[in-house]
């Protein structure tokens, strides 16, 4: 019994020190959603007679969709991660299928030029490119932005490790039912991988959503600014305590989409995420 | 649907210095049931992947019925194979996957574009054809309930049949299978083996079947090709590669009670083992030493009365249904163990004579008895009881 | 003599390479398939970084026509620049405290989490949380945060009757702001990899260990948990001090380096004399010592996980 009384305290114990850790990681997060819930005076001081809350969930929200060129900002957002991904998806599982199944002079050193890549990140490399696309005169264009990232040397070591796994008998059986390469890699070994690339997609996904760093070295205009950088473009044109709602609601929706992907495929964002670390 | 005979001329391969078949000649004839028999390493597996294409020879040639394939791609061979893993699409439904041969070979690579059914009237006739044939295959092996089940909700029979149904869908004159049994439990194989062998009489097809599992290669072939260090080192029919292995090596491997040998001299006809003369004779032999191989059913186990060759300290009694093992030791005789095989009947009569108890008398059975020379090799001297000989 | 037979039977079981023959064949399709990645790496990260070699040798200012060959000058320069090393250290006072601390978090939680079971779905998604949020976005809301006249601490200090921390506009607390969301930001991922090594305590494990006497708690970890759990915090420590030496985002959008350069760290020394002072060559030769750090890291961490995976 008292044994019993033991474990149950501990128990407790031990879910109070999480509960705590949890709520001062979810602190920020609740404090904006809640901000964005709210009229500019309300947050920071009492106000004698709030607006109803609706109304300025109205307000907020609508100014941050309509008067802000956010939509733009996410469609940009949209359009660089999702080329990005489909580019890197394209290149990297038949560089990793020819890794892994093709014996041909120059395999090895690919490979180690795969690894050599994953030591290098991806700031070190953005001035050269800078100042190629600023002599072509790309800078500034959906295509100047997802440039540094058209193939990815962890993609290409990730498939391999999967390829690699994959039976040759199948390889074999499809060659005799008549399947060109090609048609090996698209319809045999592409659907068989699903899980990984989906895994991969999360991962690239969540990376280039979020970076700051070379959008702001390519992109000059508002128009082109994927949402990182549009958010920094807004808060320096407005700022003042009158936009401070719908500069919350702007963060609010700028994060929403990962968050959402992070509740709904919980596990496979957890692999996807910290992928980095399992290499 | 009808097989074609291969026909394999000089074939040799190397991986760099290791020189995995030396000089393989087989003649496999049109709707013939051929097994590769061998430990595994000794080059069988890489005969069928070079009859597959999947492989080039080093040198030599491989004919299928008159045309000459040795540097043909695989799907231009007409050949179809059963994997050991089976090799099924995993994403793959089963319908999907016994169409696929059918669907590489009907439709061109622009026809085979995703979206094409929807453009194309004519790439729809040809799926509906297809769905037709896979249905008839899926009717024949029994797979019609699984149609749209994908290979890992299978159990390992069922994805057996599913990898048999892909092969002959597209009816092929020759049919290769790589240790398609090995990877099932005991029970299910011998069910399966019926069931190749049933498939094998209807269609008519050249099988040519690889296994290193004895049993299966004698239930199944009409010939067996015995292979060894990359050699095909006896080809024949099942009964005389178990009665008249060419080589002590065979006549190791074939049996499912290992063959007993026994050292012996040969000198001027008798027969001599631990220097007490035999009542067997090889009057055509040259005197050296030999090994005398004895299959356990080649023993008698006698009683008193009768006349003996040895006799032995009984160490374990084995039974297995009709059959009964006996174990004895002899060292004596300058081997480790003898096993002796009987009908249970006859064990259990002799034991209640009293013959079987921790002594048994054993007599040599001379027409099966086998003497191979020093390096191995089965020599073609007639062996004869004494008596008998006079 | 029999016997001889019998051994070269054995060692005809000649290992060959299937899959490797079998490729042989395929050389051309090996050179396609592998062509569009190889080039996009070769452009994309073989030869900037060589350029970025190059440029550092050189006095080449963005927009200019003309440059030339100043050897290791720029080297020279930049090992008497006093805001070079001011943002090494502050990087490496940033990562001191990021990295023990979020590594030490992050492995505290998850020995408490991982014998959890139905809970345990709940905290991973809330502590995650940070990791996949935009940073940028949340950087702004830190910047409210622990703002000193309006945010919601300075609130709870002055009713702590305590005189409230401008973590941001204060030169001797505004890298501590940086390394409190740096930590914030960091720890759900750590969390993640420590769960990870965490599963490979399996509980027969511990139950043969209770078998063996080893069942107090100290001794549990002295002898089970820590052996088992040190190759994944190496490999974290080496990922984390990757991360933290990479910290741009909440410099950029909270500090711009300030105050009075408290802040600048090294990636953010490296885009401002780059893209904003135009100084390419200056910019290339800091490049060149950041890609040697985290270079190095990098080899850590690679060293790290192989030492793991012969366990």
């Amino acid at each position: 019994m008292a044994l019993r009384l033991l474990h149950h305290t501990r128990t407790a114990a031990v879910h109070a020190v999480l509960i705590l850790g949890a709520g001062l990681m979810a602190y920020p997060f609740i404090w904006m959603w809640r901000a964005s819930f709210q009229s500019a005076g309300e947050i920071f001081g009492a106000v004698a007679n709030p607006p109803p809350i609706w109304d300025s969930i109205a307000e907020n929200y609508g100014r941050a969709l309509f008067e802000t060129p956010l939509l733009r900002f996410m469609l940009n957002g949209l359009i660089m991660t999702g080329g990005i991904l489909i580019a890197q998806v394209l290149t990297t599982v038949i560089c990793a299928f020819a890794l892994a199944k093709y014996d041909f002079r120059g395999r090895k050193i690919l490979f180690a030029l795969v690894l050599l890549s994953l030591a290098v990140p991806a700031q070190a490399t953005a001035l050269p490119i800078f100042i190629v696309l600023a002599k072509v005169g790309l800078l500034d264009t959906y295509l100047s932005m997802m440039v540094p990232y058209l193939t990815s040397g962890f993609a290409i070591f990730l498939f391999h490790q999967f390829i690699k796994s994959f039976p040759d008998e199948i390889l074999l059986a499809a060659r005799l039912d008549g399947m060109t390469e090609i048609e090996i890699v698209f319809r045999i070994v592409m659907p068989a991988m699903l899980p990984a690339i989906a895994a991969f997609a999360i991962f690239s996904i969540t990376f280039h959503w979020n970076d700051l760093y070379w959008p702001m070295i390519a992109i000059r205009s508002a128009d082109m600014a994927p949402p990182t950088l549009g958010l920094l473009f807004f808060r320096s044109q407005g700022g003042g305590g009158d936009s401070f709602g719908p500069l919350m609601a702007c963060a609010t929706l700028v994060t929403a989409p990962l968050i959402l992907v992070s509740l709904v495929a919980q596990r496979k964002f957890v692999q996807g995420v910290t992928m980095t670390g399992v290499k | 649907m009808h097989g074609h005979g291969i026909k394999i001329t000089n074939a040799r391969k190397q991986f760099g210095r290791a020189e995995i078949l030396q000089r393989i000649d087989l003649d496999i004839q049109a709707g013939e049931f051929l097994t590769l028999l061998g430990p595994s390493g000794c080059g069988k597996s890489t005969l069928l992947r070079m009859i597959a294409g999947f492989d080039q020879l080093s040198s030599g040639s491989i004919q299928i019925g008159d045309r000459e394939i040795t540097r043909l791609p695989p799907k231009k061979r007409d050949v179809a194979m059963v994997f050991q893993s089976y090799a099924l699409y995993p994403h793959m439904t089963v319908a999907k996957n016994i169409g696929m041969p059918l669907e590489m070979s009907r439709l061109s690579f622009r026809q085979r574009l995703p979206g094409s059914r929807l453009f194309s009237r004519q790439v729809r006739e040809i799926h509906r054809e297809i769905a037709q044939t896979v249905d008839k295959v899926a009717g024949q092996l029994d797979l019609k309930p699984l149609l749209d089940r994908k290979p890992a909700q299978l159990s390992g029979g069922q994805r057996q049949r599913v990898a048999v149904g892909r092969a002959i869908v597209r009816q092929p004159s020759v049919f290769l299978m790589d240790e398609p049994l090995s990877n099932l439990d005991a029970k299910l194989r011998i069910q399966l083996r019926e069931e190749i062998s049933d498939l094998h009489r209807r269609t008519g097809i050249t099988f040519l079947y690889v296994t290193h599992d004895q049993t299966e290669a004698m239930a199944m072939s009409n010939r067996v090709a015995v292979m060894q260090s990359g050699r095909i080192v006896q080809c024949a029919k099942p009964q005389e590669i178990y009665n008249r292995p060419s080589e002590l090596a065979v006549a190791r491997f074939v049996g499912s009670v290992a063959i007993n040998e026994l050292p012996v001299t040969v000198a001027s006809g008798d027969i001599l083992l631990a220097q007490r003369s035999l009542k067997l004779r090889a009057a055509e032999a040259p005197n050296d030493a030999c090994t005398l191989a004895l299959r356990p059913e080649s023993l008698e186990a006698v009683s008193h009365d009768e006349e003996a060759d040895f006799t032995l300290p009984l160490l374990h009694v084995e039974f297995s249904g009709s059959e009964v093992t006996l174990r004895c030791d002899a060292s004596a005789l300058g081997t480790d163990r003898i096993r002796v095989q009987m009908r249970a009947e006859r064990f259990e009569r002799l034991r209640g004579e009293g013959a079987i108890e921790d002594q048994v008398a054993l007599r040599i059975l001379a027409q099966n008895a086998l003497l191979f020379s020093r390096t191995g090799q089965l020599m073609p001297a007639q062996l004869a009881t004494r008596g008998a000989g006079r | 003599m029999t016997h001889t037979l019998s051994m070269a039977d054995e060692s005809l079981a000649v290992a060959m390479p299937v899959s490797k023959n079998e490729g042989a064949g395929y050389k051309i399709h090996g050179y396609v398939f592998s062509a569009p990645a190889f080039l996009l790496l070769l452009a994309t990260v073989i030869a900037p970084i060589v350029v970025v070699f190059i440029v550092s040798l050189t006095n080449y200012k963005l927009g200019r026509a003309s440059l030339s060959f100043i050897g290791l000058g720029n080297y020279t320069k930049l090992l008497q620049d006093p805001y070079f090393w001011n943002a090494l250290k502050n990087s490496a006072i940033y990562t001191a405290i990021v990295v023990p601390v979020s590594v030490g978090l992050a492995l505290i939680v998850a020995a408490l989490l991982s014998s959890r079971t139905r809970s345990r779905r709940v905290y991973e998604v809330i502590y995650f949380l940070p990791v996949t949020s935009t940073l940028t976005a949340m950087s702004i809301v830190w910047s409210y945060l622990l703002n000193g006249n309006i945010g919601p601490l300075a609130t709870l200090m002055t009713s702590l009757g305590m005189k409230p921390l401008d973590f941001l506009a204060d030169s001797d607390l505004a890298l501590f702001g940086l390394a409190i969301i740096g930590t914030w930001h960091m720890l759900g991922f750590n969390l993640i990899l420590f769960l990870a090594g965490f599963t490979t305590i399996s509980k027969e494990l511990t139950e043969a260990a209770q078998l063996d006497g080893i069942d107090s708690f100290w001794d549990r970890i002295r002898y089970i948990i820590w052996p088992l759990i040190a190759p994944t915090t190496i490999v974290v420590v080496a990922i984390s001090c990757i991360q933290a030496f990479q910290a741009f985002d909440t410099v950029a959008v909270l500090t711009n380096g300030g105050p009075y350069g408290a802040t600048e760290m090294l990636l953010y020394k490296i885009n401002q004399d780059s893209f904003i002072g135009l100084k390419a060559g200056y910019g290339s030769a800091l490049t060149v010592i950041y890609l040697i750090l985290i270079g190095l890291f990098s080899i850590f961490q690679v060293m790290a996980t192989n030492k793991k995976a012969h366990f």
